[in-house]
């Protein structure tokens, strides 16, 4: 089956890159499932915007 | 997925290969693809067998043979298969069936062999496209599985 990298893959005499889509057997891709190789990597969490510092009100 | 019913699409048969078990990869470009098995006989035919030659299997074997297109950027083709063959790589090979889908079609039998390659062959004419074929002996057991 068609998988795509989602990390580089250097083993097994294969050195691929991330974003390499490569037509593997149903074990290969298993194992490559298992090793997180096809996992799309979490999204970074957006920096927190600065919290504004607050004037306190006058009276 | 379920086993394919009827017959099969001969373009649905794939060969995977790679030089660590589980670690196969497709070869691209494929046009032709076979595995043959054959057994060896005894003769163990006597005077008492009236007159018909009787036997008994003796040493089993098999060979898997492919030809396709060259291409020199693929992932594997006849760049990667002279390379295993000058190494003197094993090869772990599955010849599997992928349906009308990319992945090998659960429910379906597949080969499950290792082999060493034994013939190589790229042929180039004139204004054509430049081949290879290459012939793999098999090493051991030949295990037919379902594929999951």
């Amino acid at each position: 089956m068609k998988v795509t990298l989602q990390k580089p893959y250097k083993a097994d005499g294969f050195d691929w890159p991330a974003g390499k889509v490569v037509d593997v057997s149903n074990k290969f891709a298993a194992k490559l499932k298992a090793g997180g190789y096809l996992d799309k990597p979490e999204p970074k969490p957006a920096p927190k915007a600065k919290a504004k510092s607050q004037t306190p009100i006058s009276e | 997925m379920a086993q394919t019913t009827g017959i099969i699409n001969a373009s649905s048969i794939r060969v995977f290969l790679g030089t660590t078990n589980d670690s196969e990869v497709v070869v691209d470009h494929v046009t032709e693809c076979s595995i043959s098995l054959s057994t060896d006989i005894r003769d163990i035919t006597t005077k008492t067998s009236g007159g018909w030659r009787e036997i008994l299997p003796a040493l089993k074997s098999a060979s898997l043979s492919l030809s396709g297109l060259f291409a020199e950027d693929a992932t594997t083709n006849f760049n990667q298969l002279v390379d295993h063959q000058i190494a003197g790589d094993k090869l772990f090979v599955v010849f599997t069936n992928t349906g009308s889908g990319a992945s090998g079609n659960a429910g379906d039998e597949q080969f499950d062999v290792e082999g060493y390659i034994t013939s190589l062959e790229q042929t180039a004419g004139t204004e054509d496209n430049v081949t290879f074929s290459m012939t793999l002996e098999i090493t051991g057991t030949v295990v037919r599985e379902v594929i999951v």
